[in-house]
């Protein structure tokens, strides 16, 4: 198995209500695939404005999962490589809002509702669940072994879980977790299954929290089975990330510097990422999972589609060797 | 070496932080429009002829903005176009005593690409429709002398074929000002440049169009639209592509659910008269209610690169 290109379809889905039209999936579809990409990874959702993000609402909007896999060919679109899941998010139809993972009592409702991904991923072309790690950083939380051993035991239960239909997970730490540092993720993913459980790594939330996204790739090189890959603009040198609702105040409001925009198209010259070093890392390290390209915030989604399409096909294949066609 | 190549025809404007900015605005600007066209399947690009003086200053001379284009994936400038809408007591296009001027500014804009490998030289053989009226053919009869002297010129002087392009609100709009307008052109010196959505607009077939000229085809936009003009909006002022009293949005991408344009019976004639070089996307205001010239050039080339290449290939469809 070699790295695998795919696509976050996260930038499209930039308002509860924008990406819900079955035009808007079929545009996005067409716009990936003749970019180069023929994988998308999607966010798990709820509710009757998240139609692709559970399967009793793909089933509801496209009749059958079927359907929508037969949509998506006929674009040119070959797989789902991954759904991506943060238990602190309403899941509506469930009547839960805000799971936490450090709640043993939430692990069984956790297991529910991820349940369904071990069918719905293979049933897509994808093997890959990737799940927000931790909570919001809070001063009431420490990242100790006895709190984290509480967060392995439920992600391993749901790699136990997946494992049999071969759909891994994956940990991602974004900007805003209470997981801060090398030291803080190792703590976690060393308590988790190497057979069943390994790390995303996003590398613009790595480079926002200041971490170095190259040194985590050959830190973690052994866990490492999925890559969100995007830039970033601005690093959170103000620690804005203990503000509340820093997903509002922080990432879209800007913080007190009023940042337009963290995130950006892989090649953008104010980027603080090294995009190319980190794929040749990869590529030096064996990476064997999918590298996921996103472009969150995008103003023009199909413009960051396309800009990240040219770089891939003229920069980072020359690195790798390996295509954007080849999945 | 592909038989058919597609080349994109300059409109652009994007979002920014300081409003809609356009390709010419900066290089950085110039570079993201290059570069997102080359990822979906684009190898050229159309110009107006009015913008190459921008390009030059912003790069210090053409030479070094081909090189531009090739480093990004762009083979060269294809086309340039010119048009002038409106007559004036300066410039009225169809007034025997303005060829000269008509000719000299060709001449101008030709000899600045000089070296550059252009192909074509695209302009609206007359100004819209009000202002060419009466349509007589006597009137057509100037427009044809001028333009049998503007493609003799541009041919013989700067390699490039003159290309007339017909828009829904042209002084030559309908089949038989068409017809009569290419009668009395040197087939050697004047070509058709067919634009898909304009003449489907004017009510003229684009397809039996280019079946009835193909021998004199020199190039197309591929465009679509979902209106004819059944109202005469063609002589709405000042311009009808924005005024029409029938629809707010005329154009629209290749494969737009609605489209009026056969394109996929187009590409079976292109390939029935062994029709090769480039063919134009355009995409002309393609952000009237929320649409972005992005996106639709991306849907674009999809529909380009899905369905009418498996047509003209003799492929399957993808």
């Amino acid at each position: 198995m070699t790295l695998r290109w795919s696509y976050a379809l996260n930038q499209w889905n930039n308002g509860h209500d924008r990406f819900v039209l079955r035009e808007a999936h079929t545009n996005a579809f067409k716009t990936l695939a003749v970019s180069g990409f023929n994988a998308v990874e999607i966010p798990c959702g709820s509710g009757r404005w998240e139609p692709l993000g559970r399967k009793d609402w793909i089933e509801k909007f496209y009749g059958s999962v079927d359907a929508l896999r037969t949509e998506m060919t006929n674009c040119g679109i070959n797989a789902v490589s991954s759904y991506y899941f943060n238990p602190a998010e309403p899941i509506f139809e469930e009547g839960a809002y805000g799971l936490s993972v450090l709640n043993p009592a939430d692990h069984g409702r956790i297991l529910g509702t991820l349940r369904q991904y071990a069918d719905l991923l293979p049933a897509l072309g994808g093997d890959t669940l990737v799940v927000r790690a931790l909570p919001n950083w809070n001063d009431k939380t420490t990242v100790d072994v006895a709190t984290m051993q509480v967060a392995a035991d439920c992600w391993n239960a749901v790699g136990a879980m997946l494992s049999p239909a071969g759909v891994r997970l994956a940990l991602n730490f974004d900007c805003l977790t209470m997981a801060r540092s090398e030291h803080d993720i190792t703590l976690l993913v060393d308590l988790c299954d190497p057979a069943t459980v390994g790390l995303s790594l996003d590398t613009a939330d790595a480079a926002i929290m200041g971490l170095d996204p190259v040194a985590m790739i050959n830190r973690f090189a052994a866990r490492l089975i999925h890559v969100q890959l995007k830039n970033a603009l601005e690093r959170d040198t103000l620690d804005e990330y203990k503000l509340a609702f820093p997903d509002k105040f922080m990432l879209a409001g800007g913080g007190a510097r009023r940042i337009a925009r963290w995130y950006c198209e892989l090649e953008h010259e104010g980027g603080i990422v090294d995009v190319s070093s980190c794929h040749r890392a990869l590529v030096a390290q064996g990476f064997s999972g999918w590298i996921v390209v996103e472009s969150d915030q995008s103003p023009v989604p199909a413009t960051s589609a396309m800009l990240n399409g040219w770089f891939v096909k003229n920069e980072l294949e020359a690195i790798s060797g390996i295509t954007l066609a080849e999945v | 070496m592909d038989k058919i190549k597609w080349q994109y025809a300059d409109h652009w404007r994007t979002d920014s932080p300081k409003g809609p900015v356009n390709q010419f605005a900066s290089r950085a600007e110039m570079d993201r429009f290059i570069k997102q066209i080359a990822a979906v399947g684009l190898s050229g690009v159309g110009m107006f002829a009015w913008n190459l003086g921008a390009v030059s200053a912003m790069f210090g001379g053409l030479p070094a903005y081909k090189t531009f284009l090739e480093e990004r994936g762009i083979e060269k400038i294809v086309d340039l176009f010119w048009c002038q809408p409106q007559a004036s007591r300066g410039m009225t296009i169809h007034d025997p005593e303005h060829k000269g001027r008509v000719i000299g500014m060709l001449d101008h804009f030709a000899g600045l690409a000089a070296g550059l490998g252009v192909e074509n030289l695209i302009v609206m053989p007359a100004h819209c429709y009000s202002d060419t009226e009466p349509v007589t053919v006597d009137r057509i009869q100037v427009l044809a002398d001028l333009w049998n002297t503007v493609g003799r010129m541009s041919l013989e002087k700067h390699g490039m074929k003159l290309g007339c392009h017909h828009e829904f609100w042209c002084g030559i709009r309908s089949q038989g000002e068409i017809d009569q307008f290419y009668a009395l052109t040197d087939p050697a010196y004047v070509n058709l440049y067919i634009d898909t959505a304009q003449h489907v607009i004017a009510g003229v077939d684009p397809v039996a169009l280019f079946r009835q000229y193909a021998h004199r085809v020199n190039g197309f936009h591929f465009k679509d639209t979902r209106h004819v003009d059944m109202v005469e909006d063609y002589r709405s002022q000042p311009d009808p592509e924005l005024c029409a009293s029938t629809t707010p949005r005329w154009f629209w991408e290749m494969g737009t659910p609605g489209g009026l344009v056969d394109f996929p019976a187009l590409m079976q004639a292109l390939k029935d008269h062994n029709y090769e070089g480039w063919i134009g996307v355009e995409h002309d205001k393609a952000d009237i209610g929320g649409g972005n010239y992005p996106e639709s050039t991306a849907l674009a080339m999809w529909y380009a690169r899905n369905v009418l290449e498996p047509i003209y290939y003799g492929k399957a469809a993808a």
